[in-house]
Order: C-alpha cells, then structure tokens, then sequence
C-alpha cells in the first residue's frame, strides 16, 4: 500500500524521478499513485521524499 | 512484447529464458588458476534455472590476473577443468559462457610479484606505479585474448564474452582518464578495443557466440571530475562499429572500479535497477540484444523491464550470491521464498581484501555441498534468546535439522537491531529488511514455536530446562559521557525509533556510526555538525570499508554540508553551545539545539553470563558476543544451527 500525505506533499516530483517502477506521477501539483499494484516495496521514494510524505506498507 | 521467461536467440545459440547469471569473480579457484570442486558445487546451483551462465571475469594471462584465486584462461592446462565445468552447467539446462579479460592495473603486484602492467603510467590507487605495455606487448596481449576464447570453445562452452568494464584493461586503453602520453596506434582510443573484437572473432569463428560487457559511462564529469567515456560516444560509435565486426550481445553495465563505485557496485542507498536507463539507451540504438544489470532483484522489476522493452535479458550478480536459485522460484512463481540482496556490499569487501567471495544472507555460498543442513543425530530441545538475525537464522537452522525450537524475543515483533539500522527517514538503508523478513516467513513455514514479548530470566530457563541454549540478545548503545549542563540529549536509537525530539542545529557525536544519521538529518533541513574523538570518519563496522558505501557516504556529507569535526572531544557545555577541543588543545564553540549521540554499541550479555556457569550447553552468536554486523550474526548462528 502506497499512502501519501497530501497535505505534507510539496509536488517537487522526486518520487516520480526516482521511483523504479513508475508508481507515481504528478496531478494538480501533487504525487499520486497511479500504478499502485506495481509497487515492489523497495521503500525508496519514503527516504526521497523531502517531505516524508509517503509511507509504505506491505 | 516478451518476457523475460520467453526464449531468446543470442548470435546461434537459443536461451530457454533471459535471466543471466552476471560474471561474478567468486575467487575461490585454485592458485593457479584452474577449478576445483567448490567451483562446480557452486556453478550446479547457479545454472538450475538462468537461461544463461556468464562464468566469472577469467584472466587470459598470468600479468593480467586481478585477484588471487580468480579462474583462469591463460593456458592449455586449464581447458580440463572448464571442460568440466561447461558439462556441470550444460547439464542443468544452461548454455555456458565465459567471461575473459586482462586486469591491467586492476592486478596487483602482490599477487603478481611483477609489476603492474597498464596503459600508461598512470595509477589507479595512490603507490601504484603501472609500467606502460610496448606495442608489440599490446599485440601479445591481444593474441592472448584470441589464444584464451579459443580454449573456451575447445572446452565446450556455448560463448565467449569480451570484459570491457569496471577498469579493465580494454577501458583503460578507451578511457581519456587512462589513456594519455602513448604515441603508437593505440593512443587512438578505441583501437585497442576493435582489435580484440576482431581477434576474439576470427578466433571462435562466426558461429559461436561472443558478447562484449561494457561500461557504457564512466560518469567522467559527474564523477571523476574529468571526461570519460560517455554514452553518446558508446552508443554511436563503439557498439555499431563491434557490431560490424560481429557480436551477438551488449552487457551494458557502468562506471569504474575505484573510482565510480556507485555505479558500477550500486550500493543499498542506491535505487533498485539503477542502471537500467543505460541499458535502454543502448537498446535504443543497437541491434544486438541487450543485457541490462545492477540491483535487479525484485521480480515485478525485472519482468516489467523486458516487458517494456527497456532491456532484451537480465542479469544478476549479487541477487545471485544472495539466493542462488532465484531465478527457478521467480518462475515458478515462489516468490515470497526468495531471499532479496540487501546489497550491503559484503561480497566485494572480501573480494577486495582478496579473500572468497562470502554473502551476508547465504551463508552456504561456495560451500553448497559441504554446508548442507542434516538431519541432527540426537533430537534437542533449544530455546533460542533474540529475535534477531542472530536469533532466526539458529532457530530456523537448528529446525530444519529437527530439534524442538522455541524462540523467545523480548519486545512485540521479530527483526531486532535491522528494524532500527533500515529506519533512516531520509536515507535508504530499507533493504536491510529483506534478511529477517525472508528468516521471519522461513522460520513461520517450520515448527518453531515463536514466543513474543518475553524477556527471558535465568529462573526461566531453569523452569523450561531447554537441552541447548542459543544466546542471540543482541547489542545496545554505548553512553556517551557528556559534560555537566548539556541538555536534549538524545540517542541515536530513539531517533530511528521516531521517537527523538530534534532541534534545527543539531551536534552527532560520534563519526562512525553516527555519519549515516548526520546525512540523514542534513536532507531533514537540519544543521550537522558531526564531531569525531578519532581521525577517522565512517569506519563502523557495518560501512565495510571496500563496500561502496564509504565513499558515497563521503560525498553526501559534503553536499549535505554537514561539518565534519575529527580529533575533537567535548569539553564543557554552556547554555546552548558546545566547546569542542581539538588534539592540539585549540576550542571551539558550536550552537546546538540537540545532541545526538552514536559513539557505537557494546554486546548485551548480561544474560549470558548468569546462565553460561551452569554447565549447560549454551552458545552465544552475533552482537551478543562483540558488537559488529549483520554477516556475523548470520553466519554465527548458521554455524551453530549446524552444530546443535
């Protein structure tokens, strides 16, 4: 499960640069997981985001 | 679009699926160069499963051999062994191929007891001092390349693959960072490379298939400071033009041993398939089918790669080393069974340290046959203390062998201090995880009886009168004595724990194993500063020293702009600064709103020794014996399981 604070979230789009599977991408200005089943749980964009924003759980 | 577990054609030859087993150099050989039966074991395990096996960076000549133990090409005497090692792989489904090159000033005069022989004078570590090849000596060496991909198919291997990377001879001819001062034909940089192509190729002949592994950027700005090799010069010139002269794949892998390590051993703080962009890049503009490698562990990844058409095959190196059967379970669908790298780079530090090649989550590696679990000759029952890695790995071991396993951990969950170390809020250290998760569903899969929230007393194990005790309780953190008026002092623990309430101007004490929190902090916005008693920073025991994630580690430091302060002690605190001295006695005052500590962990024994003296058969495994890493924790309890 990917969960992202939208109100903690910036829109910088790190974790769409960053994550390997193309789970995110950029909506009014705000990251949202679009291709939430692709996730692999490698819990990278967690420590990308500047704003700990996003958290993970399996 | 394929997928990776449809068959592929590769120059003549067809592969059943397009996983690939990455040369690995596991240096467990001979001396001399030839296999021996740790060499087979290990290969019958790893080509269960991969469409094809890339036996490990083989030397062609006795000058070019990098590391002591390593396989080797170089002459007659060897096309035996390899023989039988194509057979062991050949058996089990794969096609073979080998993996050859010249170490060039890779090698070391140690293991040489000549000197380095190289490009130009020009060294890779400070000392080195290479001596240049003539142009008859590079022609030699080219002949050796020819002499050595012929013994390969003369021993029956299916292919050949040219090593073009990492710092190996042939890119130390390509790159502009190596290649300076020559004033023959191969000061042009690419001459060397195509005349090995063309040799190697006239000597297999045009039905036998041959891949060249290429670093396709050194990352030359980014990294070293200076040009290097580059994408567009790889893409456009020197693939097209190997493909003219004939080769059946492209191994894109990146950057340079010693100097990029980042890339070409992408570390845990790296992302997952981090060079798969390259790969793409190559695919792009090439004909020939394209092998993509570096941190591609995770099935959903790999599958979507090749089903995007990013890369035509996939290859695994340390995935590999981690569970070698990892491509049989991802097709036959196992896949919660496989045990995920966690890419701590324990691997190449002993690699680097010229010893066997050994895996912190396998600790069968190069021992398959001989560390093979049986059954125990007399049933026990074992009470395990600590959930930890330590812990799990004994119970799940002592298990399998049959014993009566109780586990016990003293707080709600498994995973011990790697719930705390793969906590960085801003660092990844996540994959840390992946040991006692895979140990935790093993363990849940046997019969051992798990018991949580319990810590355990000397009267309680008088009460369950186990036959053998494993002591795994782990390490704690050391306290740090700090001078009379500093205030919000937390500890590094309660900081990956989440629980640590922290300041804008923030003072780490303790450079090693503090570093990855100052670089964490720095990225949360704070103002690091960390201070050092010794004159050396990230030496903590886990930061393996040839791991590839010192120097990255180094580089965030600077650009998080953490102040680094070595030699320093605290000396007094007053309201909200510190004054720090250095060895020569000089003060200093830093602003601080928090102190956090880290100046390292001491193993938790206590409960060892009260019930070690009652003559009972007890062991003591992991940090609970001397605080140090994960590899140890492992493989001690490993052992032990074997033991019981």
């Amino acid at each position: 499960m990917v969960k992202i604070e939208l109100e903690c979230c910036d829109g910088c789009g790190d974790c769409v640069e960053e994550c390997p599977m193309g789970v995110f991408q950029m909506a009014s200005n705000k990251a949202q997981a679009v291709n939430e089943e692709d996730c692999m749980t490698c819990w990278h964009c967690e420590t990308v985001c500047p704003k700990l924003a996003i958290t993970i759980t399996e | 679009m394929p997928t990776v577990y449809d068959p592929i054609k590769v120059g003549t030859i067809w592969l059943k699926n397009r996983f690939v087993v990455a040369p690995t150099v596991k240096n467990h050989c001979n001396e001399d160069g030839s296999i021996n039966i740790r060499t087979l074991n290990n290969f019958e395990v790893e080509a269960d499963g991969p469409g094809l096996v890339i036996v490990s960076m083989s030397f062609t000549e006795k000058a070019g051999q990098a590391f002591q133990r390593q396989l080797g090409v170089h002459n007659d005497k060897m096309v035996d062994g390899l023989h039988e090692l194509a057979n062991v792989i050949q058996k089990q489904g794969a096609k073979a191929a080998v993996q050859i090159s010249h170490g060039g000033y890779l090698c070391n005069e140690g293991t040489l007891f000549e000197p380095v022989r190289g490009v130009s004078e020009k060294p890779l570590l400070p000392g080195q001092k290479p001596v240049p090849l003539t142009t008859t000596e590079v022609e030699c060496v080219i002949e050796n390349y020819a002499k050595a991909a012929a013994r390969i198919k003369r021993a029956g291997f299916d292919g050949v693959e040219l090593h073009a990377c990492h710092g190996s001879l042939a890119i130390q001819f390509m790159s502009p960072f190596n290649n300076i001062g020559r004033t023959d034909r191969y000061a042009v940089r690419t001459t060397f490379l195509y005349e090995v192509v063309q040799a190697m190729r006239d000597a297999v002949g045009p039905d036998f298939a041959f891949g060249v592994r290429l670093s396709v950027t050194e990352f030359g700005m980014e990294d070293l400071g200076y040009p290097g090799i580059t994408t567009e010069e790889t893409v456009n010139e020197y693939i097209p033009t190997m493909e003219k002269i004939g080769i059946d794949w492209v191994h894109a892998s990146a950057g340079r041993i010693g100097i990029t390590p980042f890339h070409n051993f992408p570390p845990l703080y790296a992302p997952r398939g981090v060079n798969v962009n390259i790969a793409e890049e190559v695919k792009k503009k090439c004909h020939t089918p394209v092998i993509t490698v570096g941190r591609l562990q995770d099935q959903k990844l790999i599958e979507k790669i090749v089903e995007d058409g990013r890369a035509d095959m996939v290859a695994m190196c340390r995935p590999i080393i981690a569970d070698p059967r990892i491509a049989k379970k991802m097709i036959e669908g196992r896949t919660d069974d496989i045990r995920q790298c966690l890419a701590c780079n324990w691997c190449l530090h002993v690699l680097f340290l010229d010893l066997p090649v050994e895996c912190t989550m396998n600790p069968f590696y190069g021992w398959e046959k001989e560390y093979e679990v049986t059954p125990a000759k007399k049933l026990k029952k074992v009470m395990v203390i600590g959930g930890g890695v330590g812990g799990l790995q004994a119970a799940l071991t002592a298990s399998q062998r049959g014993h009566e396993v109780t586990l016990y951990e003293k707080s709600g969950d498994l995973g011990g201090q790697v719930k705390l170390a793969s906590a960085f809020p801003r660092l990844n250290t996540r994959e840390l995880r992946n040991l006692p998760d895979w140990l935790a569903r093993e363990v849940k899969k046997t019969s051992v009886k798990v018991v949580l929230n319990t810590e355990i007393t000397p009267q309680l194990v008088e009460k369950e009168k186990p036959d053998a005790i494993v002591v795994a309780t782990g390490a704690k953190e050391m306290a740090a004595a700090l001078p009379e008026g500093a205030k919000n002092v937390v500890y590094l623990w309660d900081y990956l724990r989440g629980t640590a309430k922290i300041g804008n101007k923030v003072v780490v004490l303790g450079g090693n194993e503090g570093a990855e929190a100052a670089v964490s902090l720095a990225r949360e916005g704070k103002e690091v500063t960390l201070v050092e008693e010794g004159s050396d920073i990230l030496m903590a025991p886990y930061l393996y020293l040839f791991g590839a994630r010192r120097e990255p580690m180094f580089r965030w430091l600077d650009e998080e702009k953490v102040t680094v302060l070595t030699e320093h002690t605290v000396k007094a605190a007053t309201g909200n600064a510190l004054t720090l001295v250095d060895k020569w006695g000089t003060e200093k005052t830093v602003a601080y709103d928090t102190i956090l500590v880290a100046v390292g962990r001491e193993p938790e024994s206590e409960l060892y020794n009260a019930i070690a003296t009652r003559g009972k058969e007890v062991y003591l495994v992991g940090d609970a014996k001397e605080a140090r890493t994960m590899v140890q924790a492992n493989h001690e309890a490993f052992w032990v399981g074997r033991h019981i």
